[in-house]
């Protein structure tokens, strides 16, 4: 029996959706995309005949420039007030 | 004098092959009671090809560890009338050939406790066998030990880790679990209980240890400052408010991969069920990779984790362990022990650090992020595939405590696969900034990593500093990437170019 190629075609999207709806990261999609592409306009840029290397690097960047984002912040704060708790905790018999 | 230098008094050895039907269970059930430790540690024996078995008896009066065993047991129990102490050796030769240095496989201590007012009480006091698996199995053990066995046939080396049981009077599972992991790095490569047991007061009159009375997490730690380590401490206790919000996993992966061994303590039963629940606690000293795990991206794909990295700690496949209740050399799988039933990990460290693996690694990365933003490309392909890789939050970090002599030999070594090296002015110009030790980040992409233990390169992050609050660049060292060289000075970070634009090794320790 032939199986219409409809049936796939309404599998395949199926499956799409379950990924997506209930687990599938957009998050992480979008980083893979973007990692794919970007590999690919590099991989591109090397075989034009017009392509130079990028302007000198520069021999020095000022330390104060470095801003530490939100999301370490908050990281670094959750582990030392863990820590700090810990220090009044001491239960437990081993 | 120890039991592995005491000399014994000769009782047999034996032919040990199958083919002239010896069985290990028949032996241990005929002379042993039957005990489920010895089996596990002759089964481990038997699958190193084990030929033969040398019997001997040691003495008090020729072992002091063993007289000062049984003093401390017969002030615990007035009842104690004597004890019998088996040294067992396993060796890959028959019975009466040379025994050249690669047949030796280890050796157990088997220590019969007699009473006179109930059964004898049967232990392994401790077991040295080298590890069946090693790193073309993808097992790794970086902290094992070289420990000299004097025999009636020679004296013999063996390197392993040293594993140890309770007798549940003198010593309970935290005293064996920190014996082994305390092993792993004090100079003697071992620690008695009697050692132990001063630093914390157990006299066993005023103070006892055993049946369901153990050691308190500041008894742990007292031991271990007391032998001169520093410590790792995580705690999750949910039931005194203080929850976790990372894996354990992480944290402890760090310590192994440094070449540390750490103990973790965790809750037995089922938790919630309103039973009382006894804990228990075991050194972990090794893990296995899978080159080709499928978590590290399922995790991220399927489950909806919004993670900015992986670390390499994804393609971890078990922790190796000792259980004093079970035997030497078993496989814990990662994450076996979750959340609810995971309370303590004592990470042991020989040098102090204000900083810990997990912490250091999410500066590394904070750092690598700030890099990728001020030099985006440089037009070398592999810098650029760095600076793709780390702006797509998908880079592999791997982070340990090196010192500067074996980061300095790891850079002379390193080359690409066309064979170039870094430069040694470079390396020199390194070198002078570089403190006694610090942390490493390598950073790596999963198929480089996985597949071929390459790496981008790596983050020097200072390890005698804490956290400044806000982060700042205080605690970055230096950057080596692909054809880039970066070192922090006072207001700025200097660059230099590198001849070496490729994927470099990984660090690699030796291992067992």
């Amino acid at each position: 029996m032939e199986i219409p190629f409809a049936f796939f075609q309404s599998r395949s999207i199926l499956i799409s959706r379950i990924f997506r709806s209930h687990s599938f990261s957009p998050a992480v999609t979008y980083a893979t995309d973007q990692l794919t592409q970007s590999l690919q306009e590099l991989t591109a840029s090397r075989v034009q005949a017009a392509w130079v290397p990028p302007s000198a690097i520069p021999e020095g960047i000022p330390a104060e420039s470095f801003q530490p984002s939100a999301e370490i912040e908050r990281y670094l704060a959750e582990r030392r007030e863990h820590a700090a708790k810990a220090e009044n905790v001491n239960v437990g018999i081993y | 004098m120890t039991f592995r230098e005491a000399p014994g008094q000769f009782l047999d050895w034996l032919d040990t092959r199958s083919e002239v039907g010896f069985s290990n269970f028949l032996f241990i059930d005929q002379h042993f009671g039957s005990h489920p430790v010895l089996r596990r540690i002759f089964s481990l024996a038997r699958q190193q090809g084990y030929r033969s078995l040398l019997l001997e008896k040691l003495d008090e009066s020729s072992c002091g560890l063993l007289l000062e065993e049984n003093e401390a047991l017969s002030i615990r129990r007035p009842a104690f009338t004597g004890s019998e102490a088996i040294r067992l050796s396993f060796w890959r030769c028959a019975p009466w050939q040379p025994a050249e240095a690669e047949s030796f496989i280890g050796y157990a201590i088997c220590k019969t406790d007699s009473f006179s007012d109930s059964k004898p009480g049967r232990f392994v006091y401790e077991a040295v066998l080298t590890t069946a698996r090693r790193k073309e199995q993808n097992n790794f053990v970086h902290c094992a030990r070289i420990y000299d066995v004097q025999t009636q046939v020679g004296r013999q080396s063996v390197r392993g880790v040293l594993y140890a049981q309770q007798n549940d009077l003198t010593s309970v599972c935290a005293h064996v679990a920190l014996r082994t992991a305390l092993a792993c790095l004090v100079p003697d490569a071992d620690v008695t209980y009697a050692a132990m047991n001063r630093a914390i007061g157990v006299d066993h009159r005023s103070r006892r240890v055993g049946g369901g009375v153990g050691l308190s997490p500041p008894d742990l730690k007292a031991i271990i400052a007391q032998q001169g380590i520093a410590c790792h401490e995580l705690i999750h206790e949910p039931g005194h408010g203080l929850t976790l919000g990372t894996e354990f996993q992480r944290d402890l992966y760090g310590i192994i991969e440094s070449g540390w061994p750490a103990l973790v303590g965790f809750e037995l039963g089922t938790p919630g069920s309103g039973q009382p629940s006894a804990r228990h606690i075991v050194p972990i000293f090794g893990h296995s990779l899978n080159d080709d795990a499928w978590t590290p991206d399922a995790q991220r794909h399927y489950f909806g984790s919004q993670r900015s990295c992986f670390s390499s700690e994804n393609w971890l496949s078990s922790y190796l362990l000792h259980d004093d209740n079970f035997g030497p050399y078993y496989c814990l799988p990662r994450h076996f022990l979750g959340r609810d039933q995971f309370r303590i990990m004592l990470g042991l460290k020989p040098h102090v650090t204000a900083l810990n693996a997990h912490d250091a690694e999410a500066v590394g990365l904070e750092y690598m992020r700030w890099i990728t933003q001020q030099i985006p490309a440089t037009g070398c392909d592999w810098y650029d595939r760095f600076s793709i890789f780390s702006q797509a939050g998908l880079l592999v970090l791997r982070t340990l405590l090196v010192g500067r002599e074996s980061y300095i030999e790891h850079l002379n070594q390193v080359a690409s696969w066309n064979g170039t090296q870094i430069e040694g002015e470079r390396i020199g110009r390194l070198r002078g900034m570089l403190p006694e030790r610090f942390w490493m980040v390598e950073a790596s992409a999963p198929e480089l990593f996985a597949a071929s233990r390459r790496k981008f390169g790596e983050i020097l992050v200072c390890a005698s500093s804490g956290l400044p609050q806000p982060l700042n660049l205080d605690l970055m060292i230096a950057v080596r990437l692909p054809g880039i060289l970066l070192l922090r000075d006072s207001a700025r970070v200097s660059s230099f170019q590198t001849r070496l634009d490729w994927h470099t090794p990984i660090l690699v320790r030796d291992p067992a």
